[in-house]
């Protein structure tokens, strides 16, 4: 059984993207790291893809 | 369309979202909706060409926070309301023929993240009384779509089976001023035969009480009520022993593992609920490689449930198929 354990103090930073789409659903892309914002797309493409002009970002 | 009626021989709700059979059916792999949209392919649900774990409203859910009224009109013993609520399709990793078992425990620790994420924003709309979060894994459970995903139901109720164990807790609290699960922890330790897996702050077992052959309960050391609750360690630490019990399971018979796993929280309704103990229960559907565990009549019709095995004997048999979890490093914590 697995009964190590170690203090962890700092936690890799959570980012968290939410998007709407064309039907009016809300997409969140959660990211990870120092610099991750998620994967950066021109704003042409999402309304391609029918979410909203803008985009809310979030650092959790 | 969706709606509740009440069933009054219960005292339950039950949603009706007649929209959902017409809900996409086992794709093929190439036209997987939940599989990121590569560039010149099909547009998939996600319109990016990867992602990290995504969350987004479900296409057809049973619950939804604008929900259109009701089909027919209640009466005093048929009561109905809208469907209101929030139905969330939680997508784990890009790679379709992936599984939560196959993941590297660091993207079960991301995983735990933003369940907690999730929770704690569902949990502030006043028409949530209950954020359930879960998985559904594999064919024999009646998954749609093998893409690895889970749910998040926020229901506008506290859902039976919660309201049971929070009046069994409360009742146990009276009259022995302890916490229930707290006390099954105690003894479940005591005993050990059943125990699956344990470190520094949860412990995984096949309960006492099973229904289930393979019915592993995981459960936090410490009295927490929520996912929220959680320090930065206890969030390595479950995601370190969910992967130790899903990972037994797939080495138990040499398969992907099918399970319902469910996230046993505090209600968000704004009342006090110190008496509660969070869990999170898997119920397999499989008491032997190749045989179901039917929810028959009497299961089903009767409400008891009939368990072919010996708990005792089922632990021991997953148990020696668990293995210490390693953290890569260089994936982040």
């Amino acid at each position: 059984m697995d009964t190590e354990s170690t203090e962890w103090t700092r936690e890799i930073p959570m980012h968290r993207r939410r998007i709407t789409l064309a039907d009016g659903r809300y997409m969140i892309f959660y990211t990870f790291g120092d610099d991750a914002a998620g994967p950066d797309r021109p704003a042409s493409e999402r309304r391609e893809h029918g979410d909203a002009p803008g985009t809310e970002e979030h650092h959790v | 369309m969706s709606e509740l009626r009440w069933n009054p021989l219960l005292g339950e709700w039950v949603a009706t979202a007649t929209h959902r059979q017409e809900r996409t059916f086992l794709p093929p792999a190439d036209y997987c909706p939940l599989c990121p949209t590569k560039p010149g392919g099909f547009p998939t649900e996600v319109p990016e060409s990867t992602y990290d774990i995504v969350v987004f409203l479900n296409r057809f859910p049973s619950l939804r926070p604008d929900p259109a009224p009701p089909a027919v009109e209640g009466t005093e013993l048929f009561p109905v309301r809208p469907g209101i609520g929030v139905c969330e399709v939680v997508l784990y990793t890009p790679n379709h023929d992936s599984s939560l078992a196959r993941e590297p425990v660091e993207q079960i620790h991301k995983l735990v993240r933003v369940w907690t994420d999730r929770f704690r924003e569902l949990e502030k709309l006043d028409y949530v009384d209950y954020v359930f979060i879960f998985e559904n894994k594999g064919e024999a459970i009646g998954v749609t779509l093998s893409h690895p995903h889970g749910q998040i139901y926020a229901y506008p109720f506290i859902p039976p089976h919660i309201a049971t164990e929070l009046k069994q807790s409360l009742d146990h609290q009276a009259a022995t001023g302890r916490c229930l699960i707290c006390d099954i922890l105690a003894e479940e330790r005591r005993d050990g035969r059943r125990i699956v897996a344990e470190n520094e702050s949860f412990v995984a077992t096949i309960p006492f009480y099973a229904r289930y052959p393979y019915e592993v309960h995981i459960m936090p050391a410490r009295h927490l009520q929520a996912l929220t609750d959680m320090s930065v360690n206890e969030q390595r630490d479950l995601a370190s022993i969910i992967k130790m019990v899903i990972a037994a399971y797939d080495r138990l018979f040499d398969i992907s593992f099918p399970y319902m796993m469910m996230m046993h929280q505090r209600p968000t309704d704004g009342a006090p609920y110190d008496h509660y103990h969070f869990h999170i229960e898997f119920y397999p559907p499989l008491r032997t490689k190749t045989k179901l565990k039917y929810l028959a009549g009497s299961e089903s019709g009767a409400g008891l449930f009939i368990n072919d095995t010996l708990p005792e004997e089922k632990a021991a048999e997953l148990r020696a198929h668990v293995t210490p979890v390693v953290w890569d490093e260089r994936r982040g914590r």
